[in-house]
């Protein structure tokens, strides 16, 4: 209960918006380092199958993960039209592949509900709330677990 | 960082505490070459003066109590009071290594091991002569100007400590009063001075006399004058060849000597003693240089200070007067050797290395865009255009003079790493009883600064065997006619792109018969097995394997050889021995120059492109389409000159396709492992050789097992680096598994 997204709760936060399939998604736009477009990553051998491999940020080696998969989507099949976003957690840089950005959108975290814990599968720790938003539904991902750390040691 | 300002300053203090230690060293194995002279003497007495001071401040009174006394018996030497012997210089040793280890505890924030400590002080008590009374530690150095000019004298050159400065008769009185267009054209009073200095000038003053209140100072003009006194036998016509230049852009006034009276001057020398006033113990060069590299702003831009200091200045100032006295009739060919130790500071900066491997990094990209730029123009198509061309090959060598550039930054000469192995020799000399000694050879050879601290502990290791299992005691040494003192030779050289670094001693060399019985005991080989003698040499680096009969405290608890083997190759290293019964041993250590950097080799791998380690492959084979023999379906081997080599598919085991059936299309690495098992990794292809840049997986991701790093190639993608033990032990488990 102490991940920094959830501190931020207490009133509105600046968030990004994209899309994966029909669905809206949105994070924490402190955590987004930068949005760039997709480039092919080399694959990881003994990797989950959610990470789609290895890029180049100049310099930095990061792993890039397919957000559909890891939200229990089936897999993105991801062309130059498909965007990374390159978010960093604690100490921790990496990339996850969406269809696009959508917008920047401003969002009271205190209307926000916690996903109902009927299924408390990976999919729905990676969620940290859901928001209405006029007519849609906007997903707040948790980024903390998003990937969580030494992955490759736990597959 | 901690915010804690005392913490900064600690921080600073232990910096120059180990440049201090390693000067010291530095120092005491000149004296004990032989190669002792005032000025070796001169830095042995400051590091340790310097150490001591900096540990008052801090309150570490045990570091205090040994450098103190440490501190008056090397005055001693010095003032050629005492004259040194072997055994006073293995005091001396001792204690140095003593203050080292005091200074790693509080930096540690340990407490003190205050044993050997009360032992130490005694040793160098006894020392001090008796009869004499015992003087504190900072008379001598007041009382000795001569021999200790090379600190103080700089002080009295700056502003005439002197209390009266009246000249003696016919020396030459110098009057320099620069104009503001000497400093607008650049010119720097201070060097001139300092050119006057060398040629002996003494109460060299400031004055500000002319200067208008603080308020009205108008800041651009200047209203200083230096006073300088030089010897009468100095020509004037030297005096004035030295403002030949400045000449029309200030007033100079070269006299023979007329009284003036200094003492009233404005000059700054005062409030600097009452910084310095409390404890003779501050004249360390540290402060001096300050004062050098000041005095031309000081003066100008306080001058209402610095009058205003100078009452409180004053009974201070008397009580400095016979220390200043002699300094002041130090003679000026003391500055030289000064002069030379600040050009010499002034020439390195201190720069935290996570800068230069930013830097580094940045660079490393720079050469990947640069080569994505040049692909980028290639596959343009378009027309030759010469100028483009040319500023291509210009940027490709520019970015690849920055990066060796950038490299020799990180490179450090490995002399501190041998000076600590000579403690090693010490000690573990003391603790077997053996006599030993230390030849080192190559201590400038320039290595990676990383590879440099995890060398320390194999290194160690290597020479504590060298001593402890290599060199016989000194009876045995007799008895087989070789000197009772036992060498160990520790050298480095750089050999085609590499460091080498040899660890040799003049001991029985290996018991081959020995090391063979207790590797069949041991279980390590059969009983029936044909070695060479090198191979059975090489048996030490199997773990588990120790030739001590007992488990001694320096070394032989089995661990030994391997570890130092392993950790040598995770530097991308290789060690291998040479030994001649009776002559000694051979342990030879080879080093890339730089763990940024590594030569690899691009292979194939289905579509992909993956690099392996050049100093992990022995040889390429392109094998027949039979050479590869399937003994299960799971476990193939190929046959080698004879011998038969597990064959590990990396394709397969990195899960990037299934596993090959036809070995002709493949190629087929051979590789040693740590245990010195061969093994053979089948490729697709191999396509090229180069330096590459390694970049650690862990940071962002995690480890992968038979994935080392990975490096990033000319167009940008990313390359896996595999780490053949970890695919080696993957394929076991993929085997085990499939038997399971």
């Amino acid at each position: 209960m102490t991940e920094p997204t959830e501190l931020s709760t207490s009133n509105s936060v600046k968030c990004i918006a994209f899309d994966l399939g029909e669905h809206e998604f949105c994070v924490d736009i402190m955590a987004v380092k930068e949005i760039r477009g997709w480039s092919k990553p080399t694959p990881l051998p003994h990797s989950p199958a959610y990470v789609c491999g290895a890029i180049n940020l100049r310099g930095t080696v990061l792993p890039i993960i397919d957000f559909a998969m890891r939200m229990g989507l089936p897999p993105t099949e991801p062309d130059e039209n498909y965007v990374t976003i390159i978010l960093e957690v604690g100490s921790q840089v990496f990339g996850i592949v969406v269809d696009a950005v959508s917008d920047i959108v401003t969002l009271d975290f205190d209307t926000m509900q916690r996903p109902p814990e009927l299924e408390a599968s990976v999919e729905q720790s990676c969620l940290l709330g859901i928001i209405a938003r006029d007519d849609s539904m906007m997903r707040v991902i948790n980024t903390n677990h998003l990937f969580p750390r030494q992955v490759a040691a736990a597959a | 960082m901690s915010s804690d300002p005392l913490d900064e300053i600690k921080i600073v203090f232990f910096q120059e505490c180990s440049e201090l230690l390693e000067e010291l060293e530095d120092g005491l194995y000149a004296m004990r070459d032989g190669e002792e002279t005032d000025d070796t003497v001169n830095a042995v007495f400051r590091a340790v003066h310097s150490i001591k001071g900096g540990a008052g401040a801090f309150g570490l009174d045990v570091l205090v109590s040994v450098s103190h006394q440490f501190e008056t018996v090397l005055d001693k030497v010095r003032s050629n009071q005492l004259e040194t012997d072997p055994d006073l210089l293995d005091l001396f040793m001792r204690s140095a290594d003593k203050l080292q280890d005091l200074v790693q505890a509080a930096k540690d924030g340990r407490d003190p091991d205050a044993s050997e400590c009360d032992e130490l002080v005694v040793a160098l008590k006894a020392y001090e002569s008796p009869g004499e009374a015992a003087p504190p530690p900072a008379a001598p150095a007041a009382a000795a100007p001569d021999e200790n000019g090379f600190q103080v004298a700089p002080l009295d050159l700056d502003f005439g400590l002197d209390d009266d400065p009246t000249p003696a008769a016919g020396n030459w009185q110098v009057t320099f009063t620069p104009h503001v267009d000497l400093y607008q054209r650049g010119n720097d009073c201070c060097r001139l001075i300092g050119i006057l200095i060398e040629m002996g000038a003494t109460n060299v003053r400031l004055t500000t006399d002319t200067a208008p209140i603080w308020s009205e100072l108008p800041a651009e003009t200047p209203f200083m004058a230096w006073h300088a006194e030089l010897p009468s036998d100095v020509p004037e016509a030297d005096i004035r060849e030295v403002f030949e230049f400045v000449e029309d852009d200030c007033d100079l006034k070269v006299e023979a000597a007329a009284a003036q009276a200094g003492a009233d001057d404005m000059g700054f020398t005062p409030t600097k003693l009452d910084i310095l006033g409390d404890d003779e113990v501050e004249f360390t060069p540290m402060k001096l240089d300050i004062d050098l590299d000041t005095p031309a702003d000081t003066p100008a831009a306080e001058p209402e200070i610095e009058a205003k200091a100078e009452p409180e200045a004053e009974s201070k100032k008397n009580e400095k007067v016979e220390t200043a006295k002699p300094v002041a009739a130090a003679p000026p060919k003391r500055v030289e050797p000064k002069a030379e130790a600040k050009s010499e500071a002034s020439s390195t900066i201190r720069v935290d290395l996570n800068r230069v491997d930013r830097l580094i990094n940045l660079i490393g990209e720079l050469v990947i865009n640069q080569s994505m730029l040049a692909q980028g123009f290639q596959s343009l198509s378009m027309p030759v255009n010469q100028q483009l061309t040319d500023g291509l090959n210009d940027l490709r060598q520019l970015t690849r003079d920055i990066q060796d550039s950038v490299m020799a930054i990180r490179a450090q000469p490995i002399k501190p790493l041998f000076r600590r192995m000579s403690r090693i020799v010490r000690e573990s000399g003391e603790a077997t009883g053996k006599k030993v000694q230390l030849v080192t050879e190559g201590e400038g050879t320039e290595i990676d600064k990383t590879i440099i601290e995890r060398l320390s502990d194999p290194l160690t290791h290597m020479i504590r065997n060298a001593v402890d299992h290599g060199l016989e005691g000194p009876e045995k040494r007799i008895e087989s006619g070789k000197e009772d003192t036992g060498t160990v030779r520790l050298t480095a050289v750089h050999r085609s792109g590499r460091v080498v670094i040899e660890v040799a001693d003049d001991g029985a060399g290996i018991n081959r018969k020995k090391v063979r019985e207790i590797a069949v005991e041991k279980g390590l080989i059969s009983d029936d097995a044909e070695l060479t003698d090198s191979e059975i040499d090489h048996l030490l680096f199997m773990p588990g394997f120790s030739t001590a009969k007992e488990v001694s405290n320096l070394s032989g608890r089995g661990v030994g050889m391997d570890v130092v083997k392993r950790s040598i190759q995770n530097l991308g290293g290789r060690v291998s021995i040479e030994s001649e019964p009776g002559k000694g041993s051979v342990f030879t250590i080879s080093l890339p120059l730089t763990l940024a950097v590594m030569d690899g080799m691009i292979v194939r791998v289905e579509d992909q492109l993956m690099v392996v380690s050049l100093s992990e492959i022995i040889e390429t084979i392109r094998p027949s389409a039979t050479a590869i023999q399937h003994l299960t379906p799971t476990q193939s081997v190929i046959l080698v000159r004879g011998e038969y080599v597990p064959v590990i598919d990396v394709g397969y085991e990195l899960g990037v396709r299934p596993r090959l059936t036809d070995a002709g299309d493949g190629v087929v690495l051979l590789s040693e492992t740590e245990a010195g098992e061969r093994s053979a990794l089948l490729l697709d292809g191999i396509l090229d050789q180069r330096q590459v840049v390694i970049k650690g997986l862990e940071d962002n991701y995690g480890d992968v097992p038979g994935v080392a790093a990975v490096t990033i190639l000319g167009d940008g993608n990313i390359a896996l680096i595999l780490d053949v033990d970890g695919l080696l032990r993957l394929s076991e488990q993929s085997r085990l598994s499939s038997a399971a």
